[in-house]
This record gives structure tokens, sequence and C-alpha cells, in this order.
């Protein structure tokens, strides 16, 4: 009588590619998470006598819920100045809805002699889980501003202040 | 059994897709997260991290998820692959798995291409100078989702090499194959050839109107080429990859030369590329005619020489490429095969197509001009007071339309015709494009009989009837005469080449002509357990080229000795008829009878 037994069938050779990739995952989300605890600094304070550092300080003021602080920020020749009142209701509304996070920068600075213009570039990000589509946008705002005495003041203000 | 691996294919392969494009778009965000943050382009003016937070958060979290799933049910499908696995080539070549591999693999293109685009164009529009930010924020913006989806593209196209390497592709499987290097040419192609007129466009009025090649805007940022070029160099790369790939692939396969897919490509581009040239040079044609006749065509600011190069060089660039693949299919009809049904019907489609379009061009042109000089002939109110300008913008759209027309029709008809009345002519005439466009030239021309008819003869009864015969009537019987000209002759014409057809079908009747057969062979297979021939005769199927059919007849007890004298009976001429007897001798009776063959 005749025995056979089976063989036990060979195993494929790893995929090195695939085991690479894994690793790669890994190491992206190591490096990320790095990366995020590590390279986050708190942003520089720009000088105060530039365009720049006055739109920086106008929104630092607005985080800080310093409305009239943020009030004195605009220039008396500004075009259709709003009043005390009217800017901190307005300025108070922008707080956004809950989940909602954005990140504020400056994306160009242009300086003519005693005016200039910055323009802000706002990311928006919804707090609403990675599953519902895309959660962030970018938009920009304009400020046009003048030196008066040495000390520059916002004479335009964006959509929605 | 089928079933029941159709049903874990359609699971495994549906949640790979699924949960690879999670995890590829985790992965983008979180890579373009650590770029932005090595970029220095995440910080926040105010110092608010949770930006951040929420950026990580969320996609850390489809990173993890989607790497998870994925990798879990990717290494259950690969395990089966193994040689000694029962079933591994059935699994590498079944329609789901190609089908999840290239469904991944033009994602994959698409996401590349549009990540590619738009990083050349931020780099060339920051110049040689490099305005840094804007360097940054492409780079940043754009380079993850290009690493990413480009490392997802090279690992399953390596797969699927591995896959056509052990198992090649057959049917549906190959067919997937091909939609995907088709779509993406199609894709890159159309973007390459728009892209390259809008350049030509530009780099002409900037040499018409002596202004610098490459201008900055006020940012000081290369702008106005950088997207046509961007988009050059991108859908051109992905182009002229995939198409010699294809070429390769033709060159080297019978199958690929006989795919019905390739001439529905071939022959889609090519109408793109007509329609775009013809319409370019209709448009330039019109513009000059206008300009002869006194009207003003220029839009301001724009000189004759600028205005007269941009349809010439988009009309240069589609038809560059229109001869091109003109010389692509030239090149397969000259191979000496015979062209296969579905290819061949494809072909009649797009010629009969393209002559039906230039045969309304003709017919609108012709009968708009005929309006035009009947109503001058009969001081119709139309043209009594037209200024010489308005005379000229009607003239040359008539004109236009009906050298266009005349053209196309033209060509495209000449080139039917040549093929219907050739050496292989009945199965161009007998072709089913060619009756749809008669019977639609009939129809168009009863139906513009009945209605310009109709109108004569509502005129004529309100004249008879006493009503005055003013210009405005006389220019509202301009139209309907005009258009019993054109469509009359067109009709006549077309009816008389139905006709013809007819005649010439009813003559290759009369001849006897034998009928066409495709060459048959008859396996007979005795011994096996029936209920595996259904199976049998699929995998047979599968392996036969496109356009073979397997018939199963059960054939009872039949023997090959009896299939074999049926056979050379069948084959053996017919004899002579005998002459009438009132008795056969004795011993002359012999019964042939072939075995019956259910």
């Amino acid at each position: 009588m005749q025995t056979h037994t089976a063989a036990p069938a060979p195993r494929a050779a790893p995929d090195r590619f695939l085991i690479g990739i894994l690793i790669g995952i890994a190491t992206l989300l190591v490096v990320a998470a790095g990366s995020v605890a590590l390279l986050q600094r708190p942003a520089p304070l720009l000088p105060a006598g530039t365009p720049s550092g006055t739109i920086q300080r106008f929104y630092q003021a607005l985080e800080q819920h310093d409305y009239d602080g943020a009030f004195g920020f605009l220039s008396d020749q500004m075009e259709q100045k709003p009043t005390r009142a009217a800017f901190v209701h307005s300025a108070s509304a922008q707080g956004g809805p809950d989940g909602r996070a954005e990140r504020i920068r400056i994306d160009r600075e242009q300086v003519t002699a005693e005016t200039a213009i910055v323009i802000v570039q706002i990311t928006h990000f919804y707090r609403s889980g990675p599953f519902t589509g895309s959660s962030e946008w970018t938009d920009t705002q304009t400020f046009q501003l003048q030196q008066d005495a040495g000390i520059w003041r916002i004479t335009t203000l964006p959509y929605p202040y | 059994m089928a079933a029941m691996h159709v049903a874990r294919r359609v699971y495994l392969y549906l949640v790979s897709y699924i949960s690879l494009l999670v995890l590829l778009t985790g992965a983008a965000q979180l890579l373009r997260l650590v770029l932005e943050l090595g970029l220095g382009l995440a910080d926040d003016l105010r110092g608010d991290a949770s930006s951040l937070r929420e950026a990580f958060s969320s996609a850390g979290a489809l990173l993890v998820v989607g790497g998870v799933v994925w990798s879990l049910h990717w290494w259950g499908a690969q395990r089966t692959l193994a040689p000694a696995q029962p079933g591994a080539l059935d699994e590498r070549r079944s329609v789901l798995r190609q089908g999840l591999i290239y469904a991944v693999l033009l994602t994959a293109a698409w996401q590349v291409a549009s990540a590619l685009q738009p990083l050349l164009q931020g780099l060339i529009e920051a110049g040689p100078a490099g305005d840094s930010t804007h360097v940054r924020q492409a780079v940043s913006g754009t380079l993850p989702q290009l690493l990413i989806y480009g490392l997802a593209w090279a690992y399953y196209w390596r797969v699927q090499a591995a896959d056509a390497r052990a198992a090649p592709a057959r049917r549906r499987a190959a067919t997937l194959r091909r939609w995907y290097f088709y779509l993406v040419n199609a894709a890159a192609l159309s973007a390459l050839m728009f892209a390259l007129a809008e350049l030509a466009r530009t780099l002409w009025e900037r040499l018409t109107t002596l202004a610098p090649l490459i201008s900055s805007d006020t940012t000081g940022r290369f702008v106005p080429i950088a997207a046509s070029v961007a988009t050059i160099l991108t859908a051109g790369a992905g182009w002229a990859w995939h198409w010699t790939w294809v070429q390769r692939q033709t060159r080297a396969s019978a199958a690929e030369q006989q795919s019905v897919l390739r001439p529905v490509y071939l022959y889609v581009m090519l109408f793109q590329m007509i329609t775009v040239a013809l319409s370019s040079l209709a448009g330039f044609l019109h513009d000059g005619l206008r300009l002869l006749l006194g009207s003003n065509p220029l839009a301001s600011g724009d000189s004759l020489l600028t205005a007269a190069g941009r349809p010439l060089l988009t009309a240069a660039v589609y038809g560059v490429f229109w001869a091109y693949h003109g010389q692509v299919i030239r090149g397969a009809a000259g191979r000496g095969q015979a062209e296969p049904p579905r290819p061949a019907a494809i072909r009649r489609l797009y010629h009969h197509l393209v002559a039906a379009i230039g045969l309304a061009l003709l017919a609108g042109g012709g009968t708009d001009l005929l309006r035009l000089l009947f109503d001058l002939g009969l001081r119709g109110a139309a043209t009594t007071d037209l200024s010489r300008a308005a005379w000229g913008d009607q003239i040359s759209l008539c004109a236009t339309l009906l050298s266009v027309g005349a053209l196309v029709w033209g060509g495209q008809w000449a080139r039917l015709q040549q093929a219907a009345w050739g050496a292989d002519g009945a199965d161009e005439r007998q072709a089913l494009s060619r009756r749809i466009y008669l019977y639609l030239a009939l129809f168009a021309g009863v139906i513009t009989l009945l209605i310009s008819s109709g109108l004569l003869l509502y005129e004529a009864f309100r004249a008879a009837l006493g009503e005055p015969i003013t210009p405005t009537v006389l220019s509202a019987l301009t139209w309907p005469l005009a258009a019993e000209l054109t469509a009359g002759v067109l009709l006549a014409y077309h009816l008389r080449t139905l006709r013809g057809d007819g005649r010439a079908r009813t003559a290759g009747a009369g001849t006897g002509a034998a009928p066409v057969r495709a060459e048959a062979l008859l396996i007979l297979v005795r011994g096996a357990e029936p209920p595996i021939w259904p199976a049998a005769a699929a995998a047979l199927a599968s392996s036969l080229p496109l356009g073979s059919d397997v018939t199963l007849l059960p054939a009872g007890s039949v023997t090959p000795g009896e299939v074999r004298a049926w056979l050379a009976a069948r084959a053996a001429p017919a004899p002579a008829p005998e002459p009438l007897r009132t008795e056969p001798p004795l011993g002359d009776r012999v019964a042939v009878s072939a075995p019956p063959i259910p």
C-alpha cells in the first residue's frame, strides 16, 4: 500500500515592494507626528513699524478678543470708517462656528512710499472628521495701509470686517 | 464554486480599492503637512496651533485606517497567487482583479497629472529669479500628491506586469487594459493639442504685436505661457509614454491589432482633430471674405496679421496630429490582413458621420446663398437696403459654409463611393452606416421639400386670392425657392445612389455567387463527463481570437467515422442529375445517407 502525503504548498516569496510601502507608511506617520510636535513654534513677532507687523498685531488683538485694541489699528483717514460699536460687533461675529480652525499667514507685502498693501492667506479647516470630503479651503484678504506719523495704520479693511 | 470565487473577489478587490484611496489621501495630506512645517509655511500669524492639530488628526486617521484595511485585504488577495495555489492563474486573469488594478492606475495617473501640471506651472511662473514663497507654496501644495500617487501607480504597474508575465490577459481582462490605455491617451492627447494651440496663439500674438515673448506680471511672475507650457510637458509626457506602449503592443499582437477599441479611439480622436482644424480654417476663411467684401472682422486692437495667424496656427497644430493619426490608420490597413467586421463598421461610421456633417453644411450654405441671390433678383425686402458691410457679412458666411461643406462632403463621399464600387464593394454598399446616411439624406430632403412646397403654395394661394405682392412677400418666397432647389438636387442624387446600390445587390444575387463562409473546425469529444463540457467550451473560446464562435451540439452516440463520412460527402461536388428511369436496375439500388447530426 502506498501512502501519499501532500507536501505543504510552498509560500510565495515576500513582496518586498509591499513591505517597503508599509514601512514607508509607518515612517511617514512617525515623522509627521514628530514634525508637528517639534517644528511648530510660536510665530515670530514682526517689527511693529512694518505693515505686516501691524496686520499681525491686528489679528492677535482679534484672537485675544481685544476688539478695542484692534480698532486702534484703523486709520482716522479711513473712508467709511465703522464706528467702534459696529466694528466690535462685526469682529466678534468672525469667531466662526464651532469646529472650524484657521491658519493665517502673510502672503505678500507691497510698500510704495507711504502706502502699503498686505495680502493675507487664510486656510480654514473644518473639524468634521476625516471622511467628509475636503475639510480645508484657502482664501485671501487684502489690507491697505497708510503711514501716519511713522505708524502704519489700516485704511481699507477686507470683507467681512 | 465559481460563484464563491466571484463573491470573494468582489469583496476583496472592492475593499482594497476603497481603502487604498483612503490610505493615499491620508498619506498625501500628511506629507504635505510635513513639507509645510519644514518649509515654514505652516506658521500661523497669531501662533495658533489648532490648524496643525486638525490637519495631523485628519490625515493621520485616514492613513492608519486606510493602511491597515488595505494591507490586510491586499495581502489576502496576493496570497492566492502563489504558483502552487490551485486557481492562481485564474486569479491573475480574473476580470475583477484586472479591474481593480486598472482602476487604481487610472485614478493614480489622473492625480499625478493633476499635481504635476500646477507644480510645473508654479515653478515656471516663479521664473529663474525664483519668488521663494511662490515656489515653496507650489512645491508643498503639489509634490506630496505627485509622490504618493506616483508611488501607487508604480506599485500597481509592477503588479500588472507580474500578472501579465504569469498569465497573459484574455478577452475581457485585455479589454480592461485597453480601456485604461486608450482613455489615458485620449485625455492626454486632447490636453496636449489644446495647450499647444494655445501656446502657438499666445506666442504669435506677442510676435506680431512686438510684445516681449516672456514677460512677468506685477508680482514678478512669468504668467502668460506658464499654464500652457506646464500642460504641454505633463500631457505630452503622459501621452508619449502610453502611446508608445500601445504601439509596441499592437505591433507584436494580432489581438491588439484587431481590437475594436483601437479604431474607436483612433476615429474619435480623428473626429476631434478634423472638427477643430476645419472650424479654425472656416473661421479664417469667413473673416478673410468679410474683409474682402467690405466688412471689418477685426476685434479692437488686433492687427490683420495677428487675427489671421490665430486660426491658422490652431488648424496647423490639430492638422499635424490629424496627419499622424491618418498615417497610423493607413499603416494598420497596409498590413494585408482582412479587416475584421466591427473595426470596419467603426471606420464606415466615422466616414459617413463626417460626410453627413459636410452635407448639412453644404446644403445650408447653398440654400442661404441661393436665397440671397433670389432676393436680389426679385428685389426682395431682405437685400434692398443692405449696406456693403452687411452684404459682405452675409455672402461671406454663405460662401464659407458652402466651401467647407463641399470640401468635407466631397472628400468623404468620394472615398466612400470609391470603396463601394471597388473590388470588394458589396460589404461597403450593404453597410448599415451607409444605409443610415442615405436614408437620413432622403429624410432631410423630403421634409425640406414638404416644408418649402407648403410655404410656396401658401404664398401662391394668397397671391391668387388678391393679396398684394410686396417686397416682403418676395423675400418670404426666396427661402422656400432656394430650399426646393437645393433639397431637390441632393434628394435626387442620393435617391439615385440608393437605387444603384439596390441594383448592384440584385445583380450580385442573380449571378449565383456563393456567399463567403467562415472556416469551421469540428471537434468530437467522447468519454468525458457531460457537466464539464460548458466549462471546457468556455475555456476553449477564451483562448481563440476575437470573433470566433464555439457552438456545443450534443451528438449522441455518433462516431468519428460517421462524422468523417458526412464531412466528405458535404465537400464532394454535387453529382450530375441522373436521367429519368422508370425502374432502377437491380443491383444499383444503393442507399447512401449521411448520419443525422443533431
